[in-house]
């Protein structure tokens, strides 16, 4: 009935623009080489605060699945992968179009998403909710537990090296601490300036790491010209059997896999690619066309982007950098995601909701006729569109709060992204530790003052920390970190 | 013989790609030396002088509990010889793809010190014209059309949204 009744406030006129803009907008800027998902939140978010609450969640939403959208259409047909993600999808994908199969691989590729997003949304409906109730009987100890279980997830998925992870986790977290200290009132860490009194905002923050950083790093890449065809468009039978197929293996496995923190689209497309081939009759096929490939690649980077929704709606816990921007977007307004958002925030919750069925279907519609757009977009040559990258990052980066001093945190940062982006330090647990580390030093400050051996008494803290070392392990066999980050 | 010469060639230029390698993989290390220090240091003072205000020492606590984290992060770093990554070498190894970012980097940094006195119209304009130059290597004609364009068009794109940016020198729109 929440559903229905936000499916009826999304199809209104006003919100399926929001949902058109974002579509729109996220697909133009994932098709940019060099922008990935993350980073087209971060620059667009400043600008979509001129919307109502409701209004600026949906775009911001449709941004996000339109930017990962927009990166597989460039991956196809030019082999220039808007994010990570398409990357994997660009293997095979442009492979197909070597081959004359550019249309197939553009349809599948849409189905797939289509698909998972749906599939998605549906689980995000029902699952959302319950999260949010079982959040309701968790005190400090719990989330304190939820967030180093977080933290270390985070910080043994998106890195070559755990300890360099480690480290670029507890860096994000003295960053946060800039500022007021919210129970002392105490400045920290401002060395007498009156300037760091205010500590970092978190949108220049994820402007420089993701914005300005992607594009530094992105400077030597040139387009592609288009030299592509696409021909017929949609897959023969045989093709859409095994398409689908992949698509439902990738989405169940992702929507499960999305829930846990750091697990992002890119890691869930590589191992969905990485179990088709494992299963495949045929494995020699994968990398050089094979139409399963595409199908993985795109139903887990949704599904995942999906479920990684849960966490940030039901326990006010961001699973990367975007969600964390989300997270962002809704404290903005004074709502604060977790167990009482559905209660409080039924209506907005729900129209947001709804809003990923209407944009799934939007992108559908979208994507398919105007590729030509797209691709033509992808290959602006990188001196013009870099310069002009960098000044909508640095004007977003001032309209947080109007002051120069957030665009040189801005510039800073961006420096900051750059050189690790160059020099292999994951910058997913930088933005995940600025996020909760507050949160994380609240709760344990909490219930230091209540009395630590509560601890003893609170087995849910204790299944948190069982569940981070597994992750550790985890990740360890199975070595899916090294270049698996956004 | 020929072969010789190209080995002694190669180990002389790799012997100062490695220093330079080296001297990048001391900024990192530094940097979060310096971090971990500074929040040690803070974190002192902020409990041993602010006796007085209630929650002090949790708040301090915290900061040396960080920094003493970032310090023994450190030395496992340095002592698996964990700094160096693959990516170091690239780094050096391409001279074009380390100096182009450092480059945009100096240039925007110059431009964010204009903004305030020059204006965000005079100083966009100035920023994409130099970059277009000097990256794109385009004719005056594109460069001049490109920039006015875009300066223009984005004043008044922000000022419709009702951004206010600095107007420095040139008050428009």
């Amino acid at each position: 009935m929440d559903l229905l009744n936000g499916l009826m406030m999304v199809l209104t006129p006003e919100y399926l623009a929001y949902s058109f803009i974002g579509c729109l907008v996220g697909t133009l800027v994932g098709v940019l080489p060099g922008v990935g998902a993350a980073s087209a939140v971060a620059i667009l978010f400043p600008f979509v605060t001129v919307f109502p609450p409701t209004g600026m969640i949906i775009t911001m939403a449709a941004i996000y699945y339109g930017a990962q959208y927009g990166g597989s259409t460039t991956a196809i047909l030019v082999n220039v992968p808007g994010e990570v993600s398409s990357m994997v999808t660009a293997m095979d994908g442009y492979e197909m179009t070597k081959q004359g199969k550019a249309g197939p691989a553009l349809a599948m590729a849409a189905i797939s998403s289509f698909i998972a997003g749906i599939v998605g949304a549906i689980m995000v409906s029902l699952v959302g909710p319950s999260v949010a109730r079982l959040a309701l009987l968790f005190g400090p100890a719990e989330y304190l537990g939820l967030g180093l279980f977080s933290l270390t997830a985070i910080a043994a998925l998106a890195g070559s090296s755990l300890t360099r992870a480690i480290l670029v986790t507890l860096f994000g977290m003295m960053m946060a601490s800039v500022g007021f200290d919210d129970s002392s009132g105490l400045p920290r860490l401002t060395f007498g300036t009156t300037a760091l009194l205010q500590g970092f905002d978190l949108v220049p923050v994820m402007i420089g790491l993701f914005g300005i950083g992607e594009v530094l790093a992105s400077l030597r890449e040139q387009s592609s010209p288009i030299t592509t065809k696409i021909g017929k468009l949609m897959p023969d039978r045989s093709e859409m059997r095994a398409g689908l197929g992949a698509t439902g293996r990738a989405t169940g496995i992702c929507l499960i896999l999305g829930l846990l923190p750091g697990m992002m689209p890119s890691i869930g497309s590589f191992i969905s690619y990485s179990i088709e081939r494992y299963r495949s009759r045929t494995p020699q096929r994968f990398g050089r066309g094979a139409i399963e490939g595409v199908a993985a690649s795109e139903a887990a980077n949704n599904a995942t982007a999906m479920a990684n929704l849960i966490p940030l709606l039901g326990l006010g816990i961001p699973t990367g950098p975007t969600m964390a921007l989300m997270l962002a977007a809704f404290t903005m307004y004074g709502i604060v995601p977790g167990p009482l958002l559905f209660t409080q925030q039924g209506p907005l919750v729900w129209a947001l909701i709804a809003s990923f069925f209407v944009g799934n279907v939007i992108l559908l519609i979208l994507n398919l006729p105007l590729v030509g757009l797209w691709v033509r977009l992808a290959t602006i040559p990188y001196p013009i569109l870099a310069p002009i990258i960098l000044v909508i990052c640095l004007v977003g980066a001032y309209s947080t709060r109007n002051t120069m001093f957030d665009v040189w945190t801005c510039a800073l940062f961006g420096m900051l992204g750059w050189s690790m982006r160059q020099r292999g330090w994951p910058i997913a647990p930088l933005v995940i530790a600025f996020v909760l580390g507050p949160m994380i030093e609240r709760a344990g400050r909490q219930f230091i003052a209540i009395s630590p051996d509560l601890l003893l008494h609170r087995p849910a803290f204790w299944f948190f920390i069982l569940l981070g070392v597994a992750v550790v392990w985890l990740s360890h066999r199975f070595t899916i970190r090294g270049e698996l980050t956004d | 013989m020929q072969d010789s010469v190209t080995e002694f060639t190669a180990t002389d230029s790799s012997q100062s790609r490695y220093s330079a390698t080296a001297l990048l993989s001391f900024i990192d290390v530094l940097l979060l030396l310096l971090v971990g220090f500074a929040g040690i240091a803070d974190g002192l003072r902020i409990i041993l002088t602010k006796t007085d205000t209630v929650g002090s020492a949790s708040a301090g606590g915290w900061l040396v509990l960080l920094g003493g984290l970032l310090g023994i992060g450190i030395f496992k770093l340095v002592r698996k010889q964990e700094i160096r990554s693959e990516q170091d070498t690239s780094t050096i190894d391409d001279e074009g793809h380390f100096w182009l970012p450092v480059t945009a980097l100096a240039m925007l940094l110059i431009y964010i010190a204009l903004i305030n006195p020059l204006g965000y119209t005079l100083a966009t304009l100035l920023f994409m014209a130099i970059y277009l130059r000097v990256f794109g290597k385009y004719g005056v004609l594109k460069i001049a059309t490109i920039s006015i364009a875009f300066a223009l068009g984005s004043s008044w794109l922000w000022a419709a949204m009702d951004m206010m940016l600095p107007q420095g020198i040139l008050p428009w729109p």
